[in-house]
């Protein structure tokens, strides 16, 4: 129960900083608290464990209660100070009355994060990843207070993907500090559940922008019960893998650029959101550039429409908040890169000395054989994923033409992202049918967001069509 | 014509997913909260022995009393086959650090090891497999062991 308690503690901890850093935010403050929530929670995240990532690496900032508090504090007191100045306060939007199925889908949401949290917190951790890697990482940091523990900057010592981005594993060291757990106890194994709801709104918020409510709804119901996301397969919210939190802040970060009329503060939240994403995994430097260079070709052409201004102010006003959010991005890849700087790889695939760009182009193609029945099998046949992909494939097929927009291209683009960077990654590897095998539902949850909303603006499509 | 029947025909597939994948979803969740509500009050070591069994930790629990906390011990692959028994072990006595030495099939003789082990390293631990107990060996014992074939 001691443990439970710490778990939900840390969890809060997170989303208060984040509800404070929501504040400052203009797109996110317009939002309903339930809209909202999912953003502070990643938020949260993000500046509190990036935050000690960052002082850990460059001051030595030791990875203590008091540092945790102290980081999480400033957000907090930011956010409430912004709420008190603001005068007067913004009219409230009238809410609608919630109709049948945006109640059965939060219905379902709400049980299974409830199931999801109560397995996190009442049984030890199981999983592959979650223990060859990342919890043990967060183990060795937690144990010196420092993201360049012992165990990895000394290359004798045996350590699986020394240089794996550490996002999580920190989260993690400062969920047990500020819990007081003992060993054995895993109140860190809440952040993790905590990402299941937060997926599912950041589909709801996505997709009600989009698509409407009702097609929302039905994009939740579709998406909320895939095994993979709560209890079954290698990446669920009841275990330890950083793909599920990977999938949250690069589809937030996504989402959030992808709003209409952003100001600074707001790119800058998305750079904070995407800066998460490229330090939480190896691939997520990689999305985290992907969906920068994807808003600013989405947000280049409106500038033509803003006729008034002189056409550099145009287009500085439409890429300004792409500009902004380039900025923390770029600075969490020049974290990892000096923090990696320090760490001596070993026990690792060691992607990037395997690339040959001679070679390269050959092997996208001489591979594809091997490849593609494998990626079939784990889309469609998997029961991580159940009937989801199925279902998908053929309501996009059907509703096509209802989301056969800008958007739609920039979305589709997203949800490939994570698959192409797979691709490429199985093009270099020594045994590229096993790591295929072990990674691809995981690369198909990191693009879910996106996705999810592609399927509920086509949902939209099919019911139109049908004249249900 | 065609459009509307593609449509009806993608919203029954879709039903068809709801209708497998909700009743699936709602009846995993409620086994998961009913075995929570057994475990409800159980203590972390409680929970571990049931999932992990007794007897792996026991070992564990052998080891990390051998070892301090800032110590260092050898670990050694002594898996019939590759279930990741080194990896559950080194993180169940993180943050003790772990120099491992590799495979017990392949490991050299004792004669050429025994230079090569860090003198602070007195505990070598075996693992065995995924949820059977690792051994808990000191350092003489094991390199004794070598040298009669024991292993």
């Amino acid at each position: 129960m001691r443990e439970a308690l710490g778990g939900l503690l840390a969890v809060a901890l997170f989303a208060a900083a984040g509800l404070g850093l929501a504040e400052l935010v203009p797109a996110l403050r317009r939002l309903s608290i339930l809209r909202r929530l999912a953003y502070t929670y990643l938020l949260g995240v993000c500046w509190v464990a990036g935050g000690l990532y960052a002082g850990s690496h460059l001051v030595a900032l030791p990875l203590r209660t008091p540092s945790v508090l102290a980081l999480a504090a400033v957000p907090i007191l930011l956010g409430v100070l912004a709420r008190w100045r603001r005068q007067p306060s913004q009219p409230k939007l009238p809410t609608q009355p919630l109709s049948f199925l945006p109640l059965a889908a939060a219905a379902l949401v709400a049980c299974v994060s409830v199931a999801v949290f109560a397995e996190a917190l009442t049984s030890p951790l199981d999983d592959w990843d979650g223990r060859m890697t990342w919890a043990a990482q967060a183990a060795y940091v937690r144990h010196e207070g420092t993201v360049s523990p012992t165990a990895l900057v000394r290359e004798k010592w045996f350590v699986t993907h020394p240089r794996y981005p550490l996002l999580l594993p920190v989260a993690q060291a400062a969920a047990q500090e500020v819990a007081g757990a003992g060993p054995d106890e895993q109140p860190f194994r809440a952040l993790y559940a905590a990402f299941y709801p937060v997926l599912l709104l950041l589909v709801w918020d996505g997709a009600r922008r989009r698509a409407g409510r009702a097609a929302a709804a039905l994009g939740v119901l579709a998406v909320a019960p895939v095994p993979l996301l709560s209890f079954v397969g290698e990446g669920r919210a009841a275990g330890a893998y950083s793909d599920m939190p990977l999938a949250c802040f690069y589809g937030a970060g996504l989402l959030l650029l992808l709003r209409p009329r952003l100001r600074p503060l707001d790119g800058l939240a998305a750079g904070l959101l995407l800066a998460g994403a490229a330090l939480a995994k190896n691939e997520g430097a990689l999305l985290a550039t992907a969906t920068l260079l994807l808003a600013a070709l989405y947000r280049a052409r409106p500038w033509r429409r803003i006729r008034r201004l002189a056409p550099r102010r145009r287009f500085a006003r439409a890429l300004a908040p792409v500009a902004a959010a380039a900025l923390p991005v770029l600075a969490a890849i020049l974290l990892l890169a000096s923090w990696r700087a320090g760490i001596p790889n070993r026990h690792d695939e060691g992607y990037f000395a395997l690339l040959d760009p001679a070679r390269l182009p050959g092997q996208l193609v001489t591979r594809l054989p091997v490849l593609v029945p494998i990626a079939l099998e784990k889309t469609f046949l998997s029961p991580s994923w159940g009937t989801f992909w199925w279902m998908a494939a053929v309501v996009l097929a059907a509703g096509w033409a209802g989301v056969r927009r800008r958007c739609g291209a920039v979305l589709a683009a997203a949800t490939a992202a994570p698959l192409a960077v797979g691709w490429l990654a199985y093009s270099v590897h020594w045994d590229p049918s096993y790591v295929a095998s072990v990674t691809w539902e995981r690369l198909l949850l990191q693009g879910l967001v996106p996705a999810a909303l592609l399927l509920a603006a086509a949902l939209r499509h099919c019911l139109r069509r049908a004249r249900v | 014509m065609t459009s509307r029947l593609l449509s009806r025909a993608a919203l029954v597939l879709f039903a068809a997913h709801l209708a497998v994948a909700v009743p699936f979803a709602l009846a995993r969740s409620a086994k998961r909260l009913l075995a929570a509500a057994r475990h409800l009050d159980e203590t972390p070591r409680e929970a571990r022995q049931r999932t992990f069994g007794a007897a792996y930790l026991a070992a564990i629990e052998e080891a990390r009393r051998a070892i301090p906390e800032d110590g260092v011990y050898l670990l050694v692959d002594a898996q019939d086959r590759e279930e990741g028994a080194p990896f559950w072990v080194r993180y169940d006595l993180a943050p003790r650090r772990a120099l491992f030495l590799g495979k017990l099939s392949e490991l050299p003789p004792p004669a050429t090891l025994r230079p090569r082990l860090p003198a602070r390293a007195r505990v070598v631990v075996l693992a065995t497999g995924s949820r059977r107990p690792p051994e808990v060996l000191d350092r003489a014992t094991f390199l004794r062991s070598l040298e009669r074939g024991a292993r």
